[in-house]
């Protein structure tokens, strides 16, 4: 059984609370805050649709994730709703970017923009190069719609890493990426005795993972498995592997003591992303807020 | 129309690189003045981890031990979720097993002792506390040795020491103390784990 987990108002009460608590992360919170919210409130409201396929278990146990089996989206899938819910968060949390959603919103509102065929469906490869093209055709700058694209990939994906997650019930998985997605972990729960989860960063899935084992490069040596940590806080850490130089942001939590949301959980260890970036450390997987490109040139700002 | 998986791979690929806070016009002078004040203030520590065994046992419960790795002490031991046998979890006995570290405050370092009708303790070194113990055992031992018992039968023993265990001796320590107390030739010899 899935621990319980935060939503809906107490979800949004723990938000407030973790501006409140950690005040260096207001600025985050109020950015990213609307996109946790809207996200977790578009999942609830969304009908849950039972996975008609099958999963190949052996091309699952040799580490194939369903994603890379199966196609994950469909053009019957809740683009629109998705769409608007994530636009609207985008606009609540970053007013500059407020009029380019509007834009994106009018094409939802409008049906005149085919979102998941141009992006979801489309056949250029190079999905980058076609950000850039369909952003000047839209008339957004590209930063806009890859931020929105982004979000709205991770909402369609959560839904399904949902709807898909009974199928995966019984099943032996034993990767550090995804077995829905096969994306890398965003954030790693120590739960009940040590145990470690891994939170998928794109689809949100879980799974247990050893603790001595670097997920990105599944190196195993515990020589170079370390924890970054700040003193008297050891219950928030930043695991760092000496081999790739990946880390993966750590906390000890126990669910059926007090529910949690793994979005608050990484974003209330934010501080841990900025100095293991300034080390020099890559995180696993990029989160939505993550995304210091150069810790040194923030630190001057 | 379903995606394909080629697409999806591409397209996972092209946003997974995510968004720099800084395009997004997000002023991060606290977040960052925090984590600089973190550094400032020596507040970051690293640590290694290793996998240990408890040493108290035959179970062998597995455990894993954090080092700080700028002054190389044990700074925490917990149970190694990922032990075939123990899965994590230990008795009341592994679970304090950190108190057995240099970290425990409460950790006698030196020598206590207590003189008869005493209300005081007093310091003393390995010395006299070793000379001590070896004169009272050495006594009582030539005074109350037991070759025969009352049938005749030759049993070689000391009815009046027992020896009683400390819960943090570990396996190894606990078969070195029996055989030494039993070429005493102690009967009495218990152990706090068994209580």
């Amino acid at each position: 059984m899935a621990p319980p987990t935060l939503g809906g108002e107490d979800l949004a009460l723990e938000l407030e609370k973790l501006a409140t608590t950690r005040p260096h992360l207001q600025t985050l919170v109020k950015a990213f805050g609307p996109l946790i919210l809207e996200k977790a409130q578009w999942l609830a409201d969304t009908a849950v649709d039972r996975p008609t396929v099958a999963i190949d278990r052996e091309r699952l146990a040799a580490g194939i994730a369903v994603g890379q089996q199966l196609s994950l989206f469909a053009v019957s899938d809740p683009w629109g709703s998705a769409g608007w819910s994530v636009a609207k968060a985008i606009t609540e949390g970053f007013p500059s970017l407020g009029g380019d959603m509007e834009i994106i919103l009018r094409c939802f509102t409008e049906g005149n923009y085919d979102f998941f065929g141009q992006f979801f469906a489309g056949d250029d490869d190079d999905a980058e190069r076609q950000f850039d093209r369909q952003a000047g055709e839209l008339g957004v700058t590209p930063m806009s719609l890859h931020f929105f694209l982004r979000s709205l990939h991770h909402t369609m994906l959560a839904k399904k890493s949902r709807d898909l997650a009974p199928l995966l019930e019984g099943l032996s998985w034993k990767k550090g990426y995804c077995p829905i997605c096969a994306a890398l972990p965003y954030v790693a729960i120590l739960g009940e005795n040590g145990q470690r989860s891994l939170h998928c960063a794109d689809c949100g899935h879980s799974w247990p993972f050893p603790r001595l084992t670097c997920p990105s490069c599944e190196h195993e040596d515990p020589q170079n498995s370390n924890l970054l940590f700040i003193d008297e806080c050891k219950e928030e850490a930043a695991f760092f592997c000496e081999k790739c130089h990946g880390y993966l942001l750590t906390a000890t939590r126990s669910a059926h003591i007090a529910p949690f949301h793994p979005d608050l959980v990484a974003l209330g260890m934010v501080h841990l992303d900025l100095i293991m970036q300034e080390k020099g450390y890559s995180p696993m997987a990029r989160s939505e807020w993550n995304g210091f490109d150069k810790a040194g040139e923030a630190q001057q700002e | 129309m379903n995606i394909t998986r080629r697409r999806f791979l591409s397209m996972s690929g092209a946003i997974g690189s995510g968004v720099a806070l800084s395009s997004l016009g997000l002023d991060l002078t606290a977040l960052t003045a925090h984590a600089a004040g973190l550094g400032k203030m020596d507040r970051i520590r690293t640590a290694k981890q290793t996998i240990s065994i408890c040493c108290y046992c035959s179970v062998g419960c597995g455990l894993i031990c954090s080092t700080d790795r700028l002054t190389g002490k044990i700074i925490n031991i917990e149970g190694d979720p990922d032990h075939p046998i123990s899965e994590g979890s230990l008795c009341s006995k592994g679970a304090g097993i950190f108190g057995l570290t240099e970290a425990n405050p409460k950790r006698l370092r030196k020598v206590l002792y207590r003189a008869p009708k005493s209300d005081k303790w007093e310091e003393k070194d390995w010395n006299w506390t070793l000379q001590r113990i070896a004169r009272l055992i050495k006594d009582t031992r030539d005074a109350d040795y037991i070759v025969k018992n009352d049938k005749g039968e030759l049993v070689n023993r000391v009815e009046t020491i027992a020896h009683y265990g400390s819960s943090n001796i570990g396996n190894e320590e606990c078969w070195t103390l029996s055989v030494a107390l039993r070429a005493l030739g102690l009967v009495n010899i218990d152990h706090q784990a068994r209580v």
